[in-house]
């Protein structure tokens, strides 16, 4: 059974479209502007097997957070179905609840006032988590999440980074099978998000918990998860391994040549370099004129190769360049908007 | 019914609102002062009133300011909770709440009633302590101070749903301000926060008496000028009463609130 199944889930908000002017109007109160139905997420339909770290990312306004709202059951679709844990999260919200950890990085369930031990303790209580056993888990957390330091301290105290991993730890405090994420790292300066990514992932990947991510950051994707998940308008555009992403899905990959000729050049199709330094020739492949391994063979028998790396792009240029509709494999089938991975 | 762990999920919000209501030690503090200044101002007052004119041998100084120090320790122990509801649907916080294993609302109860825990004995000592100093009279025999107390838990009870169901109202209006203005000066005028309400002109009185404001202050308060045994059970009978049918538009309430958040989003 999948951990997370979703089936042409669809979500439309209805919203009254403004006609401008004054608030308080009598032509307002007389003709209401018409109500149109806006779609927010579109027969979205993917499968999390438990287990799986998947990022879930798209442009603003392209649906995560409202389709990650449906899988919690705090948004009741507009039509389609989804499970969770084997559960309908809008019929069985408060049953879910107890399966899942949610955590949005711009919110709290924390309490501000009282101190991150004090919060555990009561999330705990809520959760229903046997004493032996909370004592146990916390203890887990505080190791994993190096959160030893500052659990005595009031939440309003802790740095941003502080409480994004107690945020975290306490999601994580009824051992929930599923991680929802929204966010997770928002905020954080480059330290900060490397700090949690790691705990997240120790955390995550020890306990073999299911993780469903959204964020704007590649890092936290690259860090966490193996499976992408891109949606756009709120359909989904592209469902695949993140190797995979990073393997096929730009037309430019670099490759790096060290030989022992002193100004090494190179002429093919679709090739151009980028810099030309003593023994050096870093080249621009466009690997939708001419693969990866032509320009490597043609590299070794024309050189004396003493050093070879092919490179690939941040994780960053690809997403701009699938947002872009700049898509460059043709040959993957995964390019499809319909496309699953197996 | 709450299941076992339901229990425990309640008990750890009544501690929250305990540990909350701890904190505001100054504001309780400063409120108790402004209970003890309104006693000492109403205490003068119904000194210089010529009570006998009115030809009831109940309405005595010292009765009237018991029944004060009843009616004002109901509002001073409840604060205004409502917006608590109204900053979480205001601020996207009520998905925290929707997102846990016990529903929003059982979860606000039991937070306000931990909170209730702590403020109700903090206002009985400096408000009956006030109300003892000036008057040296106790309107209760020992025998009808569990009575009081349990009217009084009721009325707390009544008080709050009403709270629990202007605060949900923000999930369709933003802002609860308004009607918790409105029903606040129904409560005090139709409630009898200062003047019991059998001293109110006749329509005014049974309006009064036939609402449920009534419940909420005048009849644990009225318990200070009638404390015998059938007055008590008829105040009871009464607040039960109202119980049942605020519970059950709370619970409406809370089931239309909720269908409305997870209907149009947070």
């Amino acid at each position: 059974m999948p951990a997370i199944y979703a089936d042409n889930l669809t979500k439309s908000f209805r919203v009254r479209r403004s006609a401008g002017g004054g608030g308080w109007r009598l032509s307002r109160w007389l003709r209401p502007s018409p109500v149109v139905e806006v779609p927010a997420v579109s027969n979205l339909s993917f499968s999390i097997e438990p287990g799986e770290r998947v990022a879930f990312i798209g442009p603003n306004g392209a649906g995560k957070s409202t389709s990650l709202k449906m899988l919690t059951g705090m948004l009741l679709p507009s039509a389609g179905h989804a499970e969770v844990a084997g559960l309908v999260p809008w019929q069985e919200r408060r049953k879910l609840a107890r399966h899942i950890g949610i955590v949005f990085g711009q919110r709290s369930q924390l309490w501000w006032q009282l101190p991150v031990r004090a919060s555990f303790d009561l999330l705990g209580q809520i959760y229903g988590v046997e004493r032996a056993v909370y004592r146990k888990r916390l203890a887990q957390l505080i190791d994993g999440f190096a959160i030893g330091g500052f659990i005595h301290q009031p939440v309003s105290q802790l740095s941003l980074g502080q409480r994004l991993r107690c945020e975290i730890a306490g999601a994580l405090l009824h051992a929930p099978s599923i991680l929802l994420l929204d966010e997770p790292t928002i905020g954080l300066d480059v330290t900060g998000k490397a700090l949690l990514r790691d705990h997240l992932d120790g955390m995550s990947r020890d306990a073999g918990t299911t993780v469903l991510l959204t964020s704007h950051d590649t890092g936290d994707i690259e860090r966490i998860c193996e499976r992408v998940i891109v949606i756009d308008h709120g359909s989904l555009l592209m469902d695949v391994p993140l190797a995979r992403l990073k393997r096929d899905f730009l037309r430019h990959r670099t490759v790096v040549l060290v030989t022992t000729e002193e100004a090494p050049t190179l002429t093919i199709d679709g090739v151009s370099a980028v810099a030309v330094e003593p023994y050096r020739l870093t080249l621009a492949v466009d690997t939708s004129v001419v693969p990866i391994d032509q320009v490597v063979t043609a590299a070794l028998q024309r050189f004396t190769v003493r050093d070879l790396s092919v490179e690939n792009p941040p994780l960053e240029d690809v997403i701009k360049a699938i947002y872009r509709g700049d898509i460059a494999d043709p040959r993957s089938a995964a390019s499809r908007p319909d496309a699953v991975p197996v | 019914m709450p299941s076992r762990s339901d229990w425990g999920a309640l008990r750890a919000f009544a501690i929250l609102g305990w540990r909350r209501a701890a904190a505001e030690g100054l504001a309780t503090l400063m409120r108790g002062g402004l209970n003890v200044l309104a006693l000492g101002i109403f205490w003068g007052f119904w000194q210089a009133t010529p009570l006998d004119e009115l030809g009831r041998r109940d309405l005595t100084p010292q009765r009237l300011i018991w029944y004060l120090a009843m009616t004002e320790w109901i509002v001073f122990t409840t604060g205004v909770p409502y917006r608590e509801i109204e900053e979480d649907v205001r601020s996207g916080a009520i998905a925290i709440g929707l997102s846990r294993p016990l529903g929003y609302a059982q979860a606000c109860l039991a937070r306000w009633g931990g909170g209730v825990a702590f403020r109700l004995p903090v206002f009985a000592v400096i408000g009956f302590g006030a109300a003892l100093a000036l008057s040296r009279t106790v309107p209760l025999a020992p025998t009808m101070l569990l009575t009081g107390l349990i009217s009084a838990l009721l009325a707390l009870t009544l008080v709050h749903l009403c709270h629990l169901m202007i605060g949900l109202g923000a999930t369709w209006t933003g802002s609860a301000t308004p009607v918790h203005w409105i029903w606040q000066k129904g409560l005090f005028v139709l409630g009898g926060l200062i003047i019991p309400l059998h001293l109110y002109p006749a329509p005014l009185r049974d309006i009064a008496e036939l609402s449920p404001f009534a419940a909420m202050l005048s009849a644990p308060a009225s318990l200070a000028l009638d404390p015998s045994p059938r007055h008590a059970a008829t105040v009871l009978t009464l607040q039960s009463v109202w119980l049942a049918v605020l519970a059950a538009c709370a619970w409406l309430m809370d089931r239309a609130a909720t269908s409305s958040l997870i209907e149009r989003g947070i």
